[in-house]
């Protein structure tokens, strides 16, 4: 019986045309200052000579190389007598000179090695940055932006020492030291994980509230429910529903994703970075940089990004299918869905912010997708826990789960009209 | 006309008004109530917003070069405030600071100075030194006044730049804080009238077809004419809730006090942006608000045709979904937010409404000539 239900999706049009749509914004997305983003191959030049670990001998590597092209630099502007040891002194003494006098070529060639010094210079002062950082001074700070106080501050303190801790074990671990595109400068973490990410969950949150409204409402709204669920098997047409909607929605989904992800890795080469832990220091955009609490790699980091976006896409599919059962119209399902979710992401802001009510407030399955690009983080004072992902997903499920029970036990027992 | 009326009060069917007044209220909460309870946003912005409330009571709508003499003698006596209030603190004597221009180029890394700074400026409180901050803003924009012509590349902005300058109204103490704060709240409750308005018309065909009440309805003459009495149905649908939504806007939006800048010229100085025309806010705001409905109408026109084509509710919500996300993306960037502002070609803004009316249009009327034809299975 599954493959008829899965049919009655296939034969709708209008989940192609979405998909196609959804990629072509999220395509639209990636596009969107690429030009900003044509250096990247510096970094992957790097990363093929000296590796992406930063240790003396690639660090001392890169000097001779820039000592090296110094020499060319000095001869540029013959009338300068001044030796410059490094591009950027150059630049700034020259910046009239440059566009005047110089070729497209050399310009470009003066202005990679500019780029190329920077990520010399920022993998010099790893080390330093990292003996400064203070996980507690980021808490407070945050708390003091947010507001907390009482119970929930101090809760976030406790998190934050734990944080505190395993800052200690990466910087043993020397995650930190590894090359990675320029965080402040391109912000690809931003670019993929959050806008990106929270792209494919809203767009995902529409496939999939679509896909399981239409099989869970189909005999009531193609008026064949006195037929199909008049005899005891049929009420448990709603279990093959269920099975089906499970099937085509994380098909939905994962072709969304997929699709998304390849045309991503085809326009930003991230080959030689799979590796890297997501921890490194070039991937941070703010001050504090972005700690993860596991020791992840780029890829794993990616594993755990689409595997946490397909649950929570699952959660939304259990949500609407109790919706269905009980309000049997697509239009007022897809409707008190989004009712559903503006509630869930307003009542965070209503909840005091003294007690550690506040902080439960944020365990719910619509917040979880409104910050993809710190899962798994330490970055986000309402989120400072390991597991936080994990809690929200396992609560929402079972609490989900349990009200598709009770809604399935209601409707086995109710009049059809 | 009776089944007009029937067909409007089918539109407005209690759940669904129910569920609008829901998804009204949570959309005000995340996205608009923000801008009515904090404005002006922060300090210098209210001192600024005092200000320039004070500069047209006593300027009028310009302020020209010898108005501007004067403001910069009332600056000084700001000033002179300033010091008065340092000479009396005992922590100002003590690090030798005596005059506000002392003051201000402390250098704030030193811890001492910092504590000082924070202390008369944030715990005290001492809104003199803000005063002076706004004063600043003001004094250094009207000096600088036609600068940025630089930072436009396109020619016919440069043009318009310099006609504005040429014009007496640049003088005009509108300021930006007012104009970003009214573009931030009309622009997304635009969006949320074009939300409200879909889901109202989108209803209009299909809860016929999945009553199977079409089979009934095609094969009678007034059937065959259904189309175009549920068109003015949905029309008046859209009138009446984009209507009731701006009457509602309206009343929060007179409680952020702003209607001593209503007659002023929005291409002032102390604006940003400028407009590709000579607008007062009042004649501003009328018209965004006339662009508020030609989206709304738009987006009725679009959702009636697919109300009409749509099998079931999911394709229908399914073809709404580009069309609504695509339409809220040209209203918050240049239909309603932004609207007419020089960084937007005028073609393209024009053009945009252009297209957006005539395939709607197109789509009704191909529609309107099936339906006399069409079949019924």
């Amino acid at each position: 019986m599954i493959k008829y239900e899965l049919i009655k999706v296939v034969k709708s049009p209008i989940f192609i045309i979405l998909l196609l749509f959804f990629v072509t914004l999220n395509g639209l997305i990636i596009f969107d200052h690429k030009n900003e983003r044509k250096n990247l191959p510096v970094l992957q030049n790097i990363v093929e000579q000296y590796g992406t670990k930063i240790d003396d001998k690639a660090l001392a590597g890169m000097k001779k190389e820039i000592d090296y092209e110094m020499v060319w630099v000095n001869r540029l502007n013959p009338k300068s007598e001044k030796q410059y040891q490094f591009p950027y002194e150059f630049i700034k003494d020259h910046e009239a000179f440059l566009y005047q006098h110089l070729m497209d070529r050399e310009l470009n060639r003066l202005f990679n090695l500019n780029l190329f010094t920077q990520y010399y210079e920022t993998a010099k002062s790893v080390d330093d940055i990292y003996s400064e950082l203070d996980a507690t001074e980021f808490a407070r700070q945050q708390i003091k932006k947010y507001g907390l106080s009482g119970k929930a501050e101090e809760t976030v303190l406790n998190q934050a020492n734990l944080l505190e801790k395993r800052l200690k074990q990466l910087v043993k671990n020397g995650e930190h030291r590894h090359f990675f595109y320029l965080g402040p400068v391109y912000e690809m973490h931003s670019l993929l994980f959050k806008k990106l990410g929270r792209a494919i969950a809203f767009e995902g949150m529409i496939l999939v509230v679509l896909i399981t409204a239409l099989l869970a409402n189909y005999e009531f709204e193609h008026r064949t429910s006195f037929v199909a669920f008049t005899s005891k098997r049929g009420r448990n047409l709603l279990w093959d529903k269920l099975a089906a909607s499970v099937i085509a929605n994380v098909f939905a989904v994962m072709l969304l994703i997929a699709a998304t992800l390849i045309i991503y890795f085809s326009v930003y080469d991230y080959s030689n970075l799979l590796f890297v832990p997501i921890s490194s220091y070039f991937n941070s955009e703010t001050p504090f940089p972005y700690i993860s609490w596991w020791n992840l790699s780029f890829l794993q980091y990616v594993c755990l990004f689409v595997g946490c976006l397909l649950l929570s896409q699952l959660l939304y599919m259990l949500l609407t299918f109790s919706l269905s059962i009980w309000l049997k119209n697509s239009y007022l399902v897809f409707f008190s869905f989004a009712l559903f979710a503006g509630v869930s992401l307003w009542i965070p802001s209503v909840v005091s912010l003294n007690s550690n009510f506040i902080l439960i407030m944020h365990v719910n399955p619509f917040y979880l997708i409104m910050n993809p690009h710190v899962w798994f983080m330490g970055n986000n004072i309402f989120t400072m826990f390991p597991h936080f992902e994990a809690v929200t997903i396992a609560v929402w499920a079972v609490i989900f789960v349990l009200l598709g029970f009770i809604s399935m036990y209601k409707f086995k027992r109710q009049p059809l009209n | 006309m009776r089944v007009f009326l029937y067909e409007l009060r089918k539109l407005f069917n209690w759940k669904v008004l129910l569920l609008i007044l829901f998804i009204s209220f949570l959309f005000y909460k995340l996205f608009l109530s923000f801008y009515f309870e904090n404005f002006p946003n922060g300090r210098p912005a209210k001192d600024e917003f005092m200000i320039t409330k004070e500069m047209i009571n006593k300027y009028g709508h310009e302020m020209d070069e010898k108005e501007f003499q004067h403001f910069k003698n009332w600056y000084k006596q700001k000033k002179d405030d300033a010091n008065a209030y340092l000479q009396s603190q005992q922590d100002a004597e003590k690090l030798g600071i005596t005059t506000y221009e002392q003051f201000r180029q402390l250098d704030l890394t030193n811890k001492q100075y910092a504590d000082f700074h924070e202390k008369v400026v944030f715990a005290d409180q001492a809104d003199v030194f803000w005063e002076l901050q706004a004063f600043e803003n003001i004094i250094e924009q009207y000096e600088s006044k036609g600068r940025d012509i630089e930072s436009y590349t396109d020619e016919d902005q440069q043009e318009r730049v310099k006609q504005i300058m040429a014009n007496n109204d640049v003088n005009s103490v509108f300021p930006y804080l007012v104009y970003e704060n009214y573009n931030e709240l009309i622009r997304f409750w635009a969006v949320l009238i074009i939300i409200s308005v879909v889901m109202v018309t989108s209803r209009v065909h299909i809860t016929d077809r999945l009553n199977n009440a079409i089979s009934l309805q095609y094969t009678t003459k007034t059937g065959r004419n259904l189309f175009s009495a549920k068109l003015l149905a949905a029309l008046a649908a859209t009138a009446l809730i984009t209507t009731v939504q701006i009457v509602i806007f309206w009343f929060f939006y007179l409680g952020n006090g702003t209607q001593a800048f209503f007659p002023l010229s929005i291409n002032s100085f102390y604006n940003f942006y400028y407009f590709w025309f000579d607008f007062t806010f009042e004649g501003y705001i009328i018209t965004t608000v006339i662009a508020t409905y030609i989206v709304a109408i738009v987006a009725a026109l679009f959702s009636v045709f697919f109300s009409r084509i749509a099998q079931n509710y999911i394709t229908l919500i399914g073809s709404l979904v580009p069309i609504v996300v695509l339409l809220s993306y040209c209203t918050l960037k240049y239909l309603v937010g932004e609207l007419f502002v020089i960084l937007h070609p005028l073609m393209l803004t024009i053009g945009t409404f252009l297209v957006l009316i005539a395939i709607s249009t197109i789509f009704i009327i191909y529609r309107m000539k099936q339906e006399k034809l069409v079949d019924l299975i």
